[in-house]
């Protein structure tokens, strides 16, 4: 593995938020398993029926990370799906409650007591996404929390996924490579077999299951040599390294007044595509849907965008009106605010918003500006 | 699990009407809060607005309300016996502790005047417990006064220094912004100043006070934000990494002095 300072012991990154998450084991203790390529559909449906199992699928050419009924819809792809995890946590719209008036009184009916409370296990999660769900957590599970987020992140068993080779826009490795600090299990393609690293007690009581066996070392040395190729690959096309937290969020804050915003600025369409298709993106609006009468309603919450206009706005003024302030903010609400408050970046390098900006924004090459 | 999202029922009890666009609704909602903090405020099937509370006795609380928005403007057509949703209080309210045996100096501006009500009443009561009190307060005409039957009452206890921008028949005090009555504080050293308004009266009239030796860590601002959730989420009210809505709505201006002057610049609020 490339050397990272962000992977540093496992046992710094548990946090309690007082939920029960899987508990992280020190994962230097075990030596790895790995499971043969021709029994991993024995074991996915042993999850499936053991768990709510989501895994990677793909309609349409668009793949996403949806439930599954068998364990042939997954689709085995060599890199992250192009929609990202967050809309099963936190989904696009999100009804609170219903109201109904009844004599001029209203009855409230909370919405939160119909989602399921279901044990999900995720197959085929990436890195990028991983991670983007630890800061999802901190946003939504800190001081005040999200109790529909939390009702649906609670009990979820993460076993991930290295990629086997990067999309054109990925750059995991400025945030520290393909394989985050939490997870349940861990599975690299080593060949015939898939190597399996294990994150958390949990995962070890499945390992523990007919369809794994003892890895040795040289599966373990063919892993690390899987891992380094691809993340080489990776960095030799980006060239950013953001491992250095604080330091790289103070340079970022120190171009404040560069000239880049006022070229950013002018480029943009503040469409806020990036930010729907961001794993970390988490800003709402809440507004209420009635029927033609008003007599009944729902509250519901919907994805915002930052870059529009309107999202800064007050009765008494708009406190963001220029499209360079809003590009900015974004910048720094990725790189900048998330590390002052939560000493973590909110961009995990998995470049979706590169591939969909329609003014070819590229992430990267804001970074390497800023880092320069 | 506390659904913090879910409001609960109250009922209006007293609409008070202020000004040709402000009323007060008393609202029966049993909420202990600090003086400046808000709550989010329902209109079923308008949405949520956030509204400072201007006053309460622990069984209502009071929000004083102009029309400017789609909640806002719903709600100047209830009436009594209407029920709302209320959700919190939210927010951190004035340092009120950190007056106490200090001058004060409470600067308003419009319909600013109202997170800084409860702030003024509990002065009234608790009078000895403060030097010298200053309340400034400007308005655009002397119609759009807020509370201007309190003003007796009020000035008993403090120094009441009003200011208009546009006279109207029968007005005879000070014409002029806000900043124009700042040379008449009598006292500058030891003072807390509070302050609420729009962002260009604020913006000046702190301007003007640190000129005249008001330190800016001693002068508190509530800032004014559409706070969608009240509880640091939905990232409406974020700027500068503070969310307004949890960390504030009320900044020390040393904290918040830069994105005063530039509101929309992010430099601002790097400290």
């Amino acid at each position: 593995m490339l050397f990272n300072p962000l992977k540093t012991n496992n046992e710094i990154f548990i946090t309690n938020y007082g939920i029960n998450f899987t508990k992280i084991v020190n994962s230097v203790m075990n030596m790895g398993v790995k499971i043969a390529k021709n029994r991993i559909s024995e074991f996915l449906d042993y999850l499936r029926r053991r768990y709510v199992l989501y895994a990677p699928i793909e309609k349409d050419g668009i793949s996403k990370i949806g439930k599954i009924e068998s364990v042939s819809e997954i689709a085995f792809l060599p890199y992250r799906t192009k929609i990202s995890v967050k809309p099963i946590f936190f989904p696009p719209e999100e009804k609170f409650f219903k109201f109904q008036k009844k004599d001029g009184w209203f009855e409230l009916e909370d919405y939160l007591l119909q989602i399921d409370e279901e044990e999900k296990a995720i197959f085929g999660l990436r890195g990028c996404d991983v991670r983007a769900l630890e800061v999802l957590d901190r946003y939504m599970l800190s001081e005040f929390q999200d109790p529909y987020y939390r009702k649906r992140r609670e009990n979820t068993l993460i076993i991930g996924l290295s990629c086997d080779y990067p999309r054109e826009s990925c750059f995991c490795t400025a945030f520290g490579g393909m394989i985050p600090n939490r997870y349940d299990l861990w599975f690299t393609d080593i060949g015939s077999h898939y190597f399996v690293d294990i994150g958390s007690e949990k995962g070890r009581e499945l390992v523990n299951s007919e369809f794994f066996e003892e890895a040795t070392k040289e599966d373990e040395a063919k892993k690390i040599r899987k891992i380094n190729t691809v993340e080489m690959e990776i960095n030799r096309r980006t060239k950013i390294d953001l491992c250095e937290i604080k330091k790289c969020a103070q340079e970022i804050k120190k171009k404040a007044n560069d000239p880049i915003w006022e070229e950013l600025g002018k480029l943009c369409l503040s469409c806020g595509k990036c930010n729907f298709v961001c794993p970390t993106c988490h800003c709402f609006d809440v507004k209420d849907v009635t029927n033609i009468d008003g007599s009944e309603g729902e509250r519901i919450r919907a994805w915002d965008s930052c870059h529009l206009y309107e999202y800064a706005k007050t009765s008494a003024e708009n406190f963001r009106k220029e499209r360079k302030a809003r590009v900015r903010y974004r910048i720094y609400d990725k790189f900048v605010f998330p590390v002052m408050r939560y000493g973590v970046y909110a961009c995990t390098g998995c470049g979706r918003c590169n591939e969909v900006c329609p003014a070819g924004i590229n992430i990267r090459d804001v970074l390497r500006r800023l880092i320069s | 699990m506390n659904n913090l999202y879910l409001p609960f029922l109250a009922e209006i009890k007293e609409i008070r009407e202020e000004t040709p666009d402000t009323k007060t609704f008393v609202i029966s909602a049993p909420l202990k809060f600090k003086p400046g903090q808000f709550v989010e405020l329902s209109v079923f099937g308008y949405g949520e607005a956030p509204i400072s509370i201007s006053g309460g006795n622990g069984e209502c609380i009071e929000l004083t309300i102009r029309a400017v928005g789609n909640v806002t403007n719903k709600i100047h057509r209830m009436k009594v016996g209407d029920y709302v949703g209320i959700r919190g209080p939210f927010g951190n309210g004035w340092p009120i502790e950190k007056v106490e045996g200090k001058n004060l100096l409470i600067a308003a501006g419009g319909i600013g005047l109202a997170p800084l009500k409860p702030v003024i009443e509990h002065v009234c009561q608790n009078r000895d417990k403060f030097k010298e009190v200053t309340l400034l307060y400007g308005a655009r005409k002397p119609s759009l006064m807020l509370f201007k039957y309190k003003f007796d009452e009020w000035s008993k206890h403090m120094n009441l220094l009003l200011t208009v921008d546009e006279p109207e028949n029968g007005w005879k005090g000070h014409v002029g912004v806000v900043t124009t009555l700042c040379d008449k504080i009598k006292h500058v050293s030891d003072t807390i100043t509070l302050m609420c308004g729009p962002p260009i009266m604020m913006k000046y009239t702190s301007m003007v006070l640190i000129e005249l030796g008001f330190p800016p860590s001693e002068i508190y601002l509530s800032l004014e934000r559409n706070m969608k959730c009240g509880i640091g989420i939905c990232g409406h009210c974020a700027v500068g990494g503070v969310y307004v809505c949890k960390d504030g709505p009320v900044f020390s201006l040393n904290r918040a002095i830069r994105f005063i002057e530039k509101p929309h610049e992010v430099q601002g609020v790097l400290d």
